[in-house]
């Protein structure tokens, strides 16, 4: 039944998974691009001497890639879903409502974080021939939270999309909206690693909330 | 049904303690405005602290007495803050208690050092870079290699990113020879490549020894300073100052706040005749000239002023201005029992810190609450449970309770 779950999401998510892939690649590739033409025109040590003393990341490109790519990634999976009330049928398949749920949440998660390790291991592959680990790390440290926005609003717009009623919808996202600002503070490379278990513990609770939406949703609330 | 209760009580909790970081920010924008402290510079002339407020044109310095003085009179009675202008209106002295005043003289001895906790408190990337300190032309220039020395020392060349075998081992040896113990703490240096001169980084190795360490005529200059065996070094800060006296800021655990002089090729520790700081939390500024420092050490409770000789740092004077708490103290206090932050004044780093501003609120909490209890009607255990999370969270919970669905309320079909 997982199985049959999963493929029922992936038929409606694959375009935009496809999308995602080819608009990270696209990115990644322009910013090697950039990095070369940096090196080249500018030379190394200058390169080296601005990303060290201005704390100036090659990323910054990225950084409201995640977030966008997964709200939409939330969208295709959960809109349908909520047309005509399909998730009513969803919900009656032979299997526990919250297990359904937790499938569909599994496969968007699963799809998001496969994205972004592919994502990360460009990034790193192609950044350690410019960079010493060192600049590489800093810049993953500061690209960090911007991937975590992703999963989280991915999260979000799950529980938003699913909540039954319109006026509690607005006051979700509301809430999701400023939930995820905590995510994009603008800082020093590096100094959001303390934070990034607390955003962690945000995304593990945010994972429940797409549940009260669907509780409300079997309930019938108007 | 109990695991909906379970997720109604983690989404009330989660916007709550949102709510708790939103409102209280958003209110700190409308109310907060930055403390009011008076300039206070040390008159090298009437031997005094004295007061300016740069906005008054007339009469813009106040001595201790309560003296008003004009804008000539200030200029003069201050020659070693305003040299540049009486220097223009040609009214410069040619020496003061017996010190040569020339501009070059005063440029040299001329100080300003900005202490904050954050300087401490920042993410490092862990390379720097390494200059040659007597370059054979005038300015730095940029080096061709990084270096890293958490474990060890290793430099990494720009062009290759490849380690420089040869250099590397060169600088292991030197800092072996010198009694260097890895891993570093940290290292402390200037990397602005459009200081005057470089004298390289500090330091604190893993027996908590301070180490200059330096590249002259590309050969590695290290010394222990030996400063860590009468003082636990807590943090330093590299300096190059104009005259060259000394090599920068260092503090001890305690907070006491210290200048490192080379003295005969040894390095001294001299200290500010000024109570230990709080390093966690105060601000400190020096303004230093020729003959006085002026010291001004901002904490929670106000502002302290001090003027210290410039040869033996000695105090000659102290003020203290206490501090006004302002309109967001007082709504905060009122308002929020306690409120988050993840971005904070003595830090560069983010994370969430919970400040508690007393017992005050849970007055405007209990108020709130018995109006929201009386208001609103809910079941008994319901009525109970909102009336003890107002009373608890105060306006962030109320309104959580407010915006978010009510599971108990009677149109949802409990199953």
């Amino acid at each position: 039944m997982i199985t049959s779950i999963f493929y029922k999401e992936w038929i409606k998510t694959r375009r935009i998974l496809l999308l995602s892939l080819v608009v990270f690649a696209a990115l990644i590739t322009y910013i090697f691009i950039n990095v070369e033409q940096m090196f080249r025109i500018n030379g190394a040590t200058q390169v080296w001497t601005e990303t060290i003393l201005k704390d100036i990341s090659v990323l910054t490109r990225i950084q409201w890639l995640p977030l966008i790519l997964s709200v939409l990634f939330g969208v295709s999976q959960f809109v349908p879903e909520m047309s005509n009330k399909r998730l009513k049928l969803t919900l009656h398949l032979p299997m526990p409502e919250n297990k359904i749920m937790f499938s569909m949440l599994a496969f968007g998660l699963s799809g998001l974080l496969i994205l972004y390790a592919i994502t990360y291991m460009a990034i790193l592959g192609g950044l350690n021939i410019y960079y010493p680990p060192e600049i590489v790390w800093s810049m993953v440290e500061a690209s960090l939270p911007w991937f975590l926005a992703g999963l989280a609003g991915y999260l979000f717009v799950a529980w938003i999309c699913i909540e039954p009623v319109w006026r509690h919808r607005v006051f979700n996202t509301l809430i999701a909206a400023y939930a995820l600002t905590f995510f994009m503070i603008s800082a020093k490379s590096g100094a959001y690693m303390p934070f990034i278990p607390y955003l962690l513990a945000i995304i593990i609770v945010a994972h429940f909330f797409s549940f009260y939406s669907m509780y409300r949703f079997k309930d019938g609330s108007q | 049904m109990k695991s909906k209760k379970i997720i109604y009580i983690q989404i009330l909790l989660f916007v709550t303690f949102i709510g708790m970081c939103a409102i209280p920010s958003l209110c700190k924008k409308i109310t907060y405005s930055p403390d009011d402290y008076p300039f206070v510079y040390y008159s090298s002339i009437l031997k005094e602290l004295c007061y300016i407020d740069f906005h008054d044109k007339e009469t813009p310095m106040r001595d201790g007495a309560g003296n008003l003085y004009t804008t000539a009179q200030y200029d003069s009675l201050m020659p070693l803050f305003n040299f540049r202008q009486l220097m223009v209106d040609g009214r410069l002295p040619d020496s003061i208690d017996g010190h040569e005043i020339t501009p070059p003289i005063l440029m040299s001895k001329s100080i300003i050092y900005r202490y904050s906790p954050a300087k401490f408190k920042t993410p490092d990337v862990g390379l720097y870079m390494m200059y040659e300190s007597m370059p054979k032309r005038v300015g730095l220039e940029l080096p061709d290699d990084v270096f890293r020395m958490k474990d060890k020392i290793e430099f990494i060349d720009n062009a290759s990113n490849t380690i420089n075998t040869q250099k590397s081992q060169t600088f292991q040896q030197a800092l072996d020879k010198a009694g260097y113990s890895f891993p570093t703490q940290w290292v402390s240096g200037n990397m602005n490549p459009h200081k005057r001169y470089d004298e390289g980084y500090f330091c604190l190795d893993d027996s908590r020894q301070l180490f200059h360490v330096k590249m002259v005529n590309g050969r590695p200059f290290v010394r222990n300073t030996h400063i860590g065996d009468s003082i636990t070094i807590e943090g330093f800060t590299v300096y190059e100052a104009a005259d060259k006296r000394f090599y920068g800021f260092l503090f001890d655990k305690m907070g006491s706040a210290y200048i490192i002089e080379s003295d005969e090729g040894k390095y001294k520790a001299l200290k500010l005749d000024i109570p230990p700081i709080n390093l966690e939390n105060d601000e400190m500024m020096i303004m230093g000239n020729l003959l006085y420092w002026t010291v001004s050490v901002t904490s929670k409770k106000g502002k302290d002023i001090y003027a210290l000789k410039s040869g033996t740092l000695e105090c000659l004077q102290k003020i203290a201005i206490e501090r006004t708490p302002g309109k967001w103290d007082n709504v905060s206090a009122w308002l929020f029992p306690a409120y988050l932050t993840f971005e904070h004044n003595n830090s560069d780093f983010i994370y969430p810190r919970l400040t508690v501003t007393g017992y005050k609120a849970f007055a405007v909490n209990l108020a709130l609450a018995l109006l929201f209890s009386l208001v609103i009607s809910n079941p008994g255990k319901k009525r109970l449970f909102n009336f003890l999370f107002v009373l608890l969270t105060g306006i962030t919970g109320l309104i959580a309770l407010l915006i978010l669905p009510d599971f108990s309320t009677k149109k949802i079909k409990s199953k």
